[in-house]
């Protein structure tokens, strides 16, 4: 009790399937020098947003490069840029198996968000 | 153009866009930095060069308008409530996907904007390309490529942004997301929003998409209408299989990242960057902590021990002690100036306005470390670093610094606190800081263990130990009081590019530090030594009252103040007045103590510790009551200099009276349990008292302990008299 466990929101918005199950893959389970894609980010309120903000969307390359000399936080690198984030923010990360080089899939799913937005162009 | 109607344009962009460098090469040195209302954030404006009539405002650094930090929320406001002229924001080069998001934002305004790439020159070096021209033709505004550095194009810029400004027109975001939320966008725009201006109905449009009740509110919308509007929401978030809020930021960035590829070359993904070189060795999981120790050490020793401490020496004996003040006083008789106002002019005011300008010179040295450390990327460093040590105690990985300067003086230290983002974690630090024993405690700490522990070592040693227990307690017990709870912020950081940090802006951010304490905390400063040399040097002799003559200072409105409030002090075993005064007299300066017990004890020129006092103090205290004292004066308020600059950095009486009400009750708290408990222990006889420092250490272990969410109940008492 000293220091206090955070707690653990989970938002879910009452329409869509309830997608959480303990043997989700998020980013804190992916090794160090590993990336992972984003499939969703769960959590609530600001950590939500801020993760987001920062660019954590679906379908987002996330490589893994270090953690901390104290065992926390961790430092990733994406969309060309270096981030650091606790491990307990990174659980609300949810991710696809780790992969150690660019996925075809991930490019797959790029070119299929941009066919949907050619409309507007 | 009316020439007499001001032009307000705001400079945007994320932190470490070289924003800062941007308002200095747009404003010279004709800037105003002050505050934005009730908060600890910084705010300055400044007059655009070439255009006097311009006035620039420098929003805080953001990567996002939607709320989720103090910064933003202030920014945000800013721009919608004050509608500026014209915005310009600044982007990285070198990251423009992220930097562009909150383009994406700020364009939905309607605001004109103009858009300032930075940092192209780095970005030509790398290899990249950039087609400045076809990027601002996707976001329909003006583009202009800059380096803030090299002061390229910042008049072209300024042209620019006048430009737009002048026009006082309105922008209408170009950027478009993926069909199944422009559907639901458009669908609400016609259904609730075909009544607003049309530059507003998109920035609308998202809102209510998102769900943003403050904005829903804002329109009033009809209970039909929203549910109306929900059945859209829930339709995209199925068809996209995700939240609202969480499409819209996909959308924004793979927007972004569609536009990216069409005008930018990038460079070769892989190659490791000069700066994620350096950051191989210096955020090493072995080594990243023997350099932050070794970078400390640096800035600890030059600024605090060596250049710092010397300086101030030499401000504070030399400068004043032997120059002015002797010539000034010499002035003073020789003009015949009556003897009150001398003093009045000597010893209250010259001596007040030294001890503000003796610390001016460590200042000056600690700032420009801090700006180094800051504007080269390696304080995100430092909190990556020490994070996970910090956290448990409400205090940021930054904090460490302020924690440190501290152990020399305080007055610096708070001020260090500013570039902690976080303002919970800010204001924890700024009331924690004190704590740690300052070098003006030093030689109380040794007259005490010298008079009565035979020695300097353990007394010493204890503390700082005191001093650090203060701080962990503190930390634990007040982050789980309301006035520090609330949702946690989130620590998730951008580590920036290590960069060559630019003169200019070191030496104007040290500037700019060190002229806001000397103007706001110099006044409190000067004020409290006037009152205090005037209730010290005044008194009722024989029922005239009148200015005192040497050795009667026990006839002192002081003292007197001092007899009136000593049943305070007894249950803390000194309830005498010379102790009390003493220990009120470290309110003008810590050292002031020691010399006070001289000047009470008849010691009129006594060394610091000098052993010939040790005598009476030992009649005056046991070595149970001289610990309660020190103690005391070790963890209560702090010198008035460091109070200036609480208040300063506080910038809100309500925390500044928090803070120092806050440090006083730890220090009685504490020295009257040990007072009392030592007592007890020692004689074997259980008292009131007794039973009364038993509670009170009770209280400080559920403090500790208890549950960090507490049920309402408890919380609302906790929370008696705190405003929102």
């Amino acid at each position: 009790m000293l220091l206090g466990k955070p707690n653990k929101i989970w938002c879910k918005t009452p329409h869509l399937p309830d997608r959480d199950n303990d043997d989700m893959k998020t980013l804190r389970d992916v090794e160090i020098g590993e990336s992972a894609r984003v499939i969703r980010v769960h959590g609530c309120g600001r950590i939500r947003r801020r993760v987001m903000d920062m660019g954590i969307t679906k379908n987002v390359e996330i490589f893994v490069r270090k953690v901390a000399p104290l065992g926390d936080p961790i430092e990733v690198n994406l969309r060309g840029y270096e981030l650091s984030l606790r491990k307990d923010d990174a659980e609300i990360i949810e991710v696809s198996s780790p992969m150690s080089s660019i996925n075809n899939e991930c490019h797959h799913a790029h070119n299929h968000r941009r066919r949907r937005q050619s409309k507007f162009w | 153009m009316n020439a007499t109607m001001p032009i307000t344009i705001a400079v945007a962009g994320n932190p470490n866009s070289g924003k800062t460098t941007l308002f200095n090469a747009l404003t010279g040195s004709n800037q105003y930095v002050g505050n934005w209302p009730g908060v600890t954030v910084e705010k300055k404006e400044g007059v655009l060069i070439g255009f006097p009539e311009v006035i620039l405002v420098d929003l805080p650094g953001i990567y996002s308008l939607s709320t989720n930090s103090l910064e933003e929320e202030l920014a945000r406001d800013y721009l919608l409530e004050s509608n500026p002229d014209a915005i310009i924001n600044i982007v990285d080069g070198t990251n423009l996907e992220r930097n562009l998001y909150l383009t994406t934002q700020l364009a939905e305004l309607g605001i004109p904007m103009v858009l300032a790439i930075n940092m192209m020159d780095e970005v030509e070096k790398s290899g990249a390309k950039i087609d400045g021209a076809a990027l601002g033709k996707a976001f329909g505004v003006p583009v202009v490529e800059i380096s803030a550095l090299r002061e390229t194009q910042i008049d072209e810029l300024a042209r620019l942004a006048m430009e737009v400004a002048q026009k006082k027109g309105h922008l209408l975001p170009m950027h478009r997301f993926s069909g199944g939320v422009e559907h639901a966008l458009g669908h609400i725009e016609e259904v609730a929003l075909h009544e607003q201006p049309e530059h507003k109905q998109r920035w609308y449009a998202v809102k209510l998409f998102e769900r943003n009740e403050l904005v829903e509110a804002e329109l009033g919308l009809s209970e039909e209408l929203k549910d109306h509007i929900q059945q859209d929401i829930r339709q995209t978030e199925l068809e996209y299989d995700d939240d609202s809020d969480s499409i819209i930021a996909a959308e924004r960035y793979d927007f972004i990242e569609t536009v990216l590829d069409k005008v930018t070359v990038r460079k070769k993904a892989g190659d490791l960057s000069p700066s994620d070189r350096i950051d191989r060795v210096v955020t090493n999981r072995w080594l990243a902590l023997p350099i932050f120790a070794a970078i400390m050490f640096v800035v600890y020793y030059v600024s605090v021990n060596t250049v710092g401490a010397s300086m101030t020496e030499w401000t504070n004996n030399k400068l004043f002690g032997q120059m002015i003040l002797p010539a000034f006083s010499g002035k003073l008789a020789e003009w015949g100036v009556a003897g009150w106002l001398q003093g009045l002019l000597v010893d209250g005011i010259l001596a007040g306005v030294g001890s503000v300008l003796s610390f001016l010179p460590q200042m000056i040295v600690l700032f420009l470390f801090l700006g180094l450390l800051e504007f080269s990327g390696y304080m995100s460093r430092v909190a990556f670093i020490m994070d996970r040590m910090f956290r448990k105690f409400g205090l940021s990985g930054k904090s460490f610094i302020p924690m440190l300067i501290g152990s020399g003086c305080s007055v610096p230290a708070i001020m260090a606190a500013r570039t902690i983002e976080n303002e919970h974690d800010r204001r924890m630090t700024v009331i924690t800081t004190s704590f740690i024993p300052c070098g003006a405690k030093l030689p109380v700490i040794a007259m005490i263990a010298g008079a009565f522990f035979g020695g300097r070592g353990w007394v010493a040693f204890g503390a700082y130990f005191l001093g650090i227990a203060a701080v962990v307690v503190s930390g634990i017990s007040l982050k789980k009081t309301r006035l520090f709870q609330g949702e946690a912020a989130p620590f998730v950081m951008e580590l920036p590019a290590y960069r060559w940090p630019s003169i200019k802006n070191i030496l104007l951010t040290t500037w700019d530090r060190i002229s806001s304490f000397v103007q706001k905390a110099s006044t409190i400063i000067l004020l409290a030594t006037i009152v205090i040399w005037f209730m010290t040097y005044f008194g009722w002799v024989d029922g005239r009252f009148q200015m005192l003559q040497g050795g009667q200072i026990d006839r002192s409105m002081l003292a007197g103040f001092g007899n009136a409030i000593t049943w305070i002090f007894r249950p803390l075993g000194w309830g005498e007045w010379r102790p009390v005064v003493a220990a009120l007299s470290g309110l003008v300066a810590k050292e002031t103590v020691v010399s006070s017990f001289g000047i009470f004890y008849g010691f009129s020129e006594v060394a610091e510790g000098g052993k010939a006092m040790w005598i009476s103090l030992q009649a005056a205290f046991s070595a149970l009551s001289a610990t309660s004292f020190l103690i005391f004066v070790l963890l209560s308020a702090p010198c008035m200099a460091t109070i200036g600059s609480i208040r300063r950095e506080m910038n809100s009486p309500f925390w500044t009276v928090f803070a120092i009400g806050y440090m006083t009750t730890v220090g009685y708290s504490v020295a009257l349990m040990v007072f009392q408990i030592g007592t007890w222990l020692q004689s074997g006889i259980f008292t009131l008292w007794t039973g009364i420092a038993l509670a009170l250490l009770a209280v400080v272990v559920w403090l500790v302990f208890r549950p960090s969410r507490p049920a309402g109940g408890a919380l609302k008492r906790a929370n008696v008299g705190v405003r929102g």
